[in-house]
């Protein structure tokens, strides 16, 4: 919460605020503080302290909402930072749009924080199929080269056991084998 | 406090919150108008704010080349006027 200009209710804001959630009246909050704490506080005292208080916190919950959204776009654009190709980056751009205005939106019509929730979904079972992909590209890369190592062995074992070739050609041979010559 | 400041003081403070993520035009506005219930100010105050904050030189704004649609950060300056708040 940010700064603002004191008031003696200050340090009673916490109760202040439970007494009002429990619907209190300001004539009930002004004879409690009176009774609990001596302090007395005229009408309208207390009802500028409060709707500036309702007022801070307003502003407050809408910065939260702020904050929350740029992580969201923050997260979105760091997974899709590699190797975006030039659609989803104009993609994006128009997600974070929609994300920031839905949050703030939200504000008024709760219903919205949902459809902003929502349109995170296809951006996400995009990541996990992106991520599926690659996934998928690194098991066939091992199989081949798993395949390529068994020939590569095969080719070994005949050239080892060809009784025509001198010791200098099988060793010649296993090097290009093996790719060393 | 006057309105005017109130408005500008609340763009800054917005602008610190999205931590360098650009807000675009419209989520600013909305963000004004969400904050300052239940009477927000006139549409066209808020862009005459943002304006003002512009020509001022606490915030930035580029426009994207493809929507036209218009992001604002906040300058070196702004963040450090935003700290202060």
């Amino acid at each position: 919460m940010r700064k603002q200009k004191k008031s003696k209710l200050d340090p009673y804001s916490a109760e202040l605020e439970r007494w009002f959630a429990d619907n209190l009246t300001l004539d009930d909050a002004r004879a409690r503080l009176q009774n609990l704490y001596s302090l007395s506080v005229s009408p309208s005292l207390l009802s500028d302290w409060w709707e500036k208080r309702q007022q801070q916190r307003l502003q407050d919950r809408v910065l939260e909402k702020i904050a929350t959204g740029a992580q969201a776009v923050k997260r979105v654009e760091k997974q899709f930072a590699k190797d975006a190709p030039p659609e989803v980056e104009t993609l994006i751009k128009l997600h974070r749009v929609l994300i920031m205005q839905l949050s703030l939106q939200a504000t008024a019509n709760p219903e919205l924080l949902k459809v902003a929730t929502k349109a995170m979904t296809p951006v996400m079972t995009y990541l996990k199929v992106q991520e599926q992909r690659a996934d998928r590209h690194l098991e066939e890369r091992r199989v081949a080269i798993l395949e390529q190592k068994a020939r590569q062995a095969e080719e070994a074992e005949v050239t080892i056991s060809d009784k025509a070739l001198s010791p200098e050609e099988k060793q010649h041979r296993l090097r290009a084998i093996f790719g060393m010559s | 406090m006057s309105r005017k400041s109130e408005i500008k003081q609340f763009i800054l403070r917005a602008l610190e919150a999205a931590d360098g993520v650009p807000l675009p035009d419209a989520a600013l506005l909305q963000a004004v108008r969400a904050a300052m219930q239940p009477s927000p100010p006139p549409e066209g105050d808020i862009n005459a704010a943002i304006r003002e904050q512009s020509l001022n030189g606490w915030i930035h704004g580029t426009e994207d080349s493809m929507t036209k649609d218009q992001s604002w950060t906040l300058t070196p300056k702004g963040q450090h006027k935003a700290k202060q708040l």
